[in-house]
């Protein structure tokens, strides 16, 4: 794998990475990786690097960067909220791809917040034809809620135990998340969602959502996505993936193989 | 603070040089030497954050990646710690050329600040800082696996128990040693503050266990070693912080003033 380093932007502020296929196929969109949570570019436990060297060996310029203020991209200071920032980084970032190397084209992968942010670049900019989410939003359906608190309601110790926890952790979450709201997003409105993804739809936009058994306590079975939005003609362009016994972080090397080969069989069937 | 390649062309190493924000330039340019494996990727931020300080106190400072770590080339299944000193090496003369300081102050921390240690004679450091230094490199590895072993049967991670036949070979905790690296590390503890080259050298340490096999384990040194306990986030044995970024602001300020 080749790999070529950047500084970029207009402010030049923006470090990434290009792993490079042996031929760059204009046609073919870049796909861009950036940070999940705090993680530097190289992403949890080396997730984006294995993920980088992977899918530029199928021939995808694969581009990873860390956001203003993170890794090791300078934070601008311009007044702008962390959001906007965000967003203005991304198109930046598929700009600048743009004038290397004559790719228009991008497919956002993101884990956790990453996945937040790759759903709200795709609204925004039309050069987004696919997205990629590890762990992102989750709508709870009446299955899941059955399968969250049925074992629990079967067992006395269990309820009390489990009241317990949810006092003392709704505690800790308030007390925790003054001050981290960059690190950390909110699920979109239902009504919202569904308006955002019917437009993505139009537009031709694919994705593939993939869910781990980290995320339990908001996606606990593969169809959840499927029931939470029945009769939608979005669901077409939605791959579901659930992988229920891997982490959040994909981990174990193991793990992280079978994810990258279920994304790498996805992007050989739409791109 | 810009990031670029340098050492060999075949097996680039990535560095991020920050040069000093203000007016006056310090006599001494800094090193600053991180961990490996999940420990790197904890450490990185807050790393960065002492980098930011130093500039802003005059320093000229390189913070960079070993081959095999991060985004440096190379396999971290295909290195060992000769690799890793070498590349402490390169990177030393690279500080020298880019900030042109003679002297150079290395930091290191955990892993990497015993091999800035084991590298010190080689690339005359003029004072090392140590943090939170791998007292035992037999120690390192059995908490390795040790951590490991418990996360694979953690609800917090997993819900079903995972089996040791799912990270074979020496997968631990989101990374494959090679046996190279692990049999280097069996032959690695403190002692080797004999191979210092007079350099004085300040200990920082934030747990009082390993403050204690470090005070076991350095030789009666001279009035240039000296220790510090510094209570902060360090936690490196406990199984919940391995994927949490280090924030060590008491540690950052303690480093600080040594170089004031």
């Amino acid at each position: 794998m080749k790999e070529q380093l950047y500084t970029y932007g207009i402010q030049r502020n923006l470090q990434g990475i290009a792993s490079l296929p042996v031929v760059v196929n204009e046609n073919k969109p870049a796909i861009i990786l950036f940070n999940a949570g705090v993680v530097h570019k190289v992403g949890p436990f080396d997730i984006n690097i294995s993920i980088a060297s992977h899918l530029s060996s199928m021939g995808f310029l694969v581009f990873r960067f860390d956001l203003s203020g993170m890794g090791d991209s300078l934070k601008v200071k311009d007044g702008t909220s962390h959001q906007v920032t965000v967003i203005n980084d991304l198109k930046q970032t598929m700009s600048f791809i743009e004038s290397q190397y004559a790719v228009n084209t991008f497919i956002m992968m993101g884990l956790c917040t990453g996945a937040d942010h790759a759903h709200k670049i795709a609204c925004e900019d039309a050069r987004v034809v696919g997205n990629v989410w590890l762990d992102g939003y989750g709508y709870p359906t009446a299955k899941f809620n059955f399968l969250r608190y049925a074992p629990v309601f079967f067992s006395p110790r269990r309820l009390v135990t489990a009241v317990y926890h949810k006092l003392v952790q709704a505690d800790k979450l308030l007390k925790n998340i003054k001050g981290v709201d960059a690190y950390v997003w909110e699920l979109p409105a239902k009504d919202k969602y569904i308006h955002e993804m019917n437009a993505l739809y139009k537009r031709g936009v694919k994705s593939l959502y993939v869910f781990s058994g980290g995320v339990r306590d908001y996606y606990n079975y593969k169809d959840q996505f499927a029931d939470s939005f029945k009769g939608h003609q979005f669901l077409k362009s939605v791959e579901i993936e659930y992988f229920p016994e891997f982490d959040h972080t994909y981990i174990i090397i193991k793990d992280r193989e079978i994810m990258i080969k279920r994304v790498s069989v996805w992007l050989s069937e739409n791109f | 603070m810009h990031a670029f390649y340098f050492g060999h062309s075949n097996r680039p190493l990535y560095g991020v040089n920050h040069m000093p924000t203000v007016a006056y330039y310090r006599d001494s340019a800094v090193l600053l030497c991180n961990s490996i494996g999940h420990e790197y990727i904890r450490s990185h931020r807050a790393l960065k954050q002492l980098a930011i300080k130093l500039a802003d106190m005059g320093y000229y400072v390189l913070r960079f990646d070993y081959n095999g770590v991060g985004d440096s080339s190379g396999d971290f299944d295909n290195v060992n710690l000769a690799d890793w000193q070498d590349n402490i090496m390169l990177a030393s003369e690279e500080l020298r050329a880019i900030s042109g300081q003679h002297k150079i102050t290395v930091i290191g921390l955990r892993v990497g600040a015993t091999l800035s240690l084991l590298s010190s004679e080689q690339c005359k450091f003029n004072s090392m800082i140590l943090w939170d230094p791998v007292v035992s490199g037999k120690q390192f590895v059995s908490n390795l696996m040790a951590l490991h072993k418990q996360l694979l049967v953690d609800r917090m991670w997993f819900v079903k128990d995972r089996s040791e036949d799912d990270t074979p070979g020496n997968e631990y905790l989101g990374y494959k040693y090679s046996d190279n690296v692990i049999h280097d590390f069996e032959k690695i503890f403190f002692s080797a503050f004999n191979m210092t080259n007079n350099a004085p050298v300040n200990a920082v340490c934030t747990s009082a266990g390993e403050m204690h096999d470090l005070n076991r384990y350095a030789d009666q040194n001279t009035d240039k070693t000296s220790f510090a306990y510094v209570e902060d986030m360090g936690n490196w044995q406990e199984l919940k912080y391995i994927d949490s970024s280090l924030t060590a602001t008491n540690v950052l300020h303690h480093i600080c003033e040594i170089l004031k």
